[in-house]
């Protein structure tokens, strides 16, 4: 699947504008010269709450606690489509 | 004419869009407290129940929030009474106060020029007297730069001093609520009643301890950042000049530092930034707050789906899709490792900085605010200055821009402080003592 059809479907969103996506993205090479080794995962605590797991402030998370919707803790599920084959991601 | 009243006619003659609606004078009882009667405006991605929750988009034009943020409860447990939700880049997403579906905010400081954002509404409203305290939001500086560009304070407490609950997520590990203020000892007085025991409905609230003693300048060093120091514009260099002359007079010293890889600030914050921005934004499809279009018009959920979000703006649709991007397989160990680690060095840059340091004086943006519509050469401008304000969300630090003076053509400059991690009263001591001191 292409960038543009995987973006399209996980983000139910009309076509990006590929020119300020590329622009963004050549912004985000800057970090190239960065080693990921030691970077959190999402297992790992965040250094900015020692005492609260990464998980719970990663970004995959809907977690009530953040939920507008909510207020009494139910989960809002994320609707995303259907993963298809070899397409691998982690939103 | 009471005070609400004549803060909704004040509100009233601010040119541009800074108002998204009005709260009548009966909706709240009245409560006394530290902020008895003190009016304040509420940036409209911080819900009040029963009033809506536009978060400056159309998706969200007639949503109607269902409960009250627990900051905005705090402050009106204390006395304040919240006169009107205030305009904002849409989703906070934008530094210019003109991103917002509802109208571009305009700068009452400086006539003709943007505001800053994305607390574009609180700032103007505030700057042009209506209110005297606004609830802002601060996700990479979006308290702090409009305050600056129009010529107020604006904090950014520790990550986790305020409470959450209530505000709309964007980026859920870089923002925090903020507070713009025409006043330090009243600015003061919010945190306070902001910074209270653990909020059992957001799980990143730990508040702050207590305060212990003030700060003083005497005998204290300052960090005074020289990154970048050839692109300032030359009125905030003056400013950072002056601000660190009036620091010498009230005892201070000083020594140069430079980031640990400043250039990689405004990469990774946007990474990480845009990121949870797609998977907290996945939420709007129009299910929960109300689809523009009906039903019965689609086949399926999905179309129903991307109808609805292709309401959310072009800036807000760009950062959904980056974010969903770098954290595909691939490009997740690519770019948002990268990022996280990046993230650690800086924290860490600031912890070794602060054991020899008792704050960084900065600057908020490189120059004064820009002309409304005005396009600059480099497309990622406005990217790049946000290096100087998202470095402390980044790192989860507090920081409060502060107004020192005009430019030639009128426009507020400010300078920025940034301490260490829940010194945030220190923060506001400095403020307080360096403006009792330019009055001189």
């Amino acid at each position: 699947m292409n960038q543009k059809n995987f973006l399209q479907k996980h983000t139910l969103l009309p076509p990006a504008d590929e020119q300020a996506l590329s622009a963004m993205l050549e912004m985000f090479q800057l970090l190239d010269e960065i080693s990921p080794d030691g970077a959190e995962t999402e297992s790992d605590f965040s250094p900015l709450r020692p005492d609260i797991p990464q998980e719970m402030i990663a970004p995959n998370q809907l977690s009530s606690h953040f939920s507008v919707f909510s207020p009494d803790g139910i989960e809002i599920p994320c609707i995303l489509p259907p993963k298809e084959e070899n397409d691998h991601d982690r939103a | 004419m009471t005070v609400h009243e004549a803060c909704l006619a004040l509100a009233g003659n601010v040119p541009g869009y800074a108002v998204i609606d009005r709260i009548p004078e009966d909706t709240f009882s009245a409560k006394s407290g530290p902020l008895s009667g003190i009016p304040f405006a509420v940036k409209n991605n911080i819900c009040i129940k029963d009033f809506r929750l536009t978060c400056g988009s159309k998706l969200l034009e007639n949503y109607i929030s269902p409960y009250t943020a627990t900051a905005i409860k705090q402050l009106m447990d204390a006395g304040a009474i919240p006169v009107c939700t205030a305009n904002l880049d849409e989703f906070g997403m934008g530094s210019t106060g003109e991103y917002s579906a509802f109208g571009i905010v305009e700068n009452p400081a400086a006539p003709g020029f943007c505001t800053g954002g994305s607390s574009s509404g609180c700032a103007a409203l505030v700057a042009s007297g209506c209110v005297p305290l606004a609830m802002a939001s601060d996700t990479g500086g979006s308290a702090r730069l409009p305050a600056a560009h129009c010529g107020v304070l604006g904090l950014k407490p520790t990550y986790g001093a305020y409470s959450r609950f209530g505000l709309t997520a964007y980026a859920s590990s870089l923002e925090q609520i903020g507070i713009i203020s025409s006043d330090i000892s009243l600015m003061r007085k919010a945190h306070r009643c902001l910074c209270t025991d653990k909020d059992p409905l957001d799980a990143t609230h730990r508040g702050l301890p207590a305060h212990s003693a003030s700060f003083h300048f005497a005998n204290q060093k300052i960090a005074i950042l020289t990154d970048g120091t050839d692109r300032l514009d030359s009125s905030v260099s003056a400013a950072l000049l002056s601000a660190q002359e009036t620091m010498k007079h009230l005892g201070a010293s000083f020594c140069s530092c430079t980031f640990e890889r400043g250039h990689l600030i405004s990469p990774a914050y946007y990474v990480i930034a845009c990121a949870e921005a797609s998977a907290n934004l996945a939420r709007f499809t129009g299910l929960l707050t109300g689809s523009a279009h009906n039903d019965s018009e689609y086949t399926d959920w999905e179309r129903l789906y991307s109808a609805n979000r292709a309401l959310l703006g072009k800036e807000v649709q760009k950062r959904i899709a980056l974010g969903a991007y770098v954290l595909r397989e691939g490009a997740y160990e690519k770019y948002y490792l990268r990022a996280l680690q990046y993230r650690k060095m800086l924290t860490a840059w600031f912890e070794r900085l602060f054991q020899d340091c008792a704050l960084l004086l900065l600057p908020v943006s490189s120059t004064p605010a820009p002309g409304i519509s005005e396009k600059h050469a480099d497309s990622l401008f406005h990217y790049h200055e946000d290096q100087w304000t998202a470095c402390a969300n980044l790192a989860g630090l507090p920081a409060v821009s502060v107004p020192w003076g005009k430019d030639s053509l009128g426009r507020p400059v400010a300078i920025q402080l940034i301490a260490p991690a829940e010194h945030d009263e220190d923060l506001l001591d400095a403020a307080e003592k360096l403006l009792e001191a330019r009055k001189k």
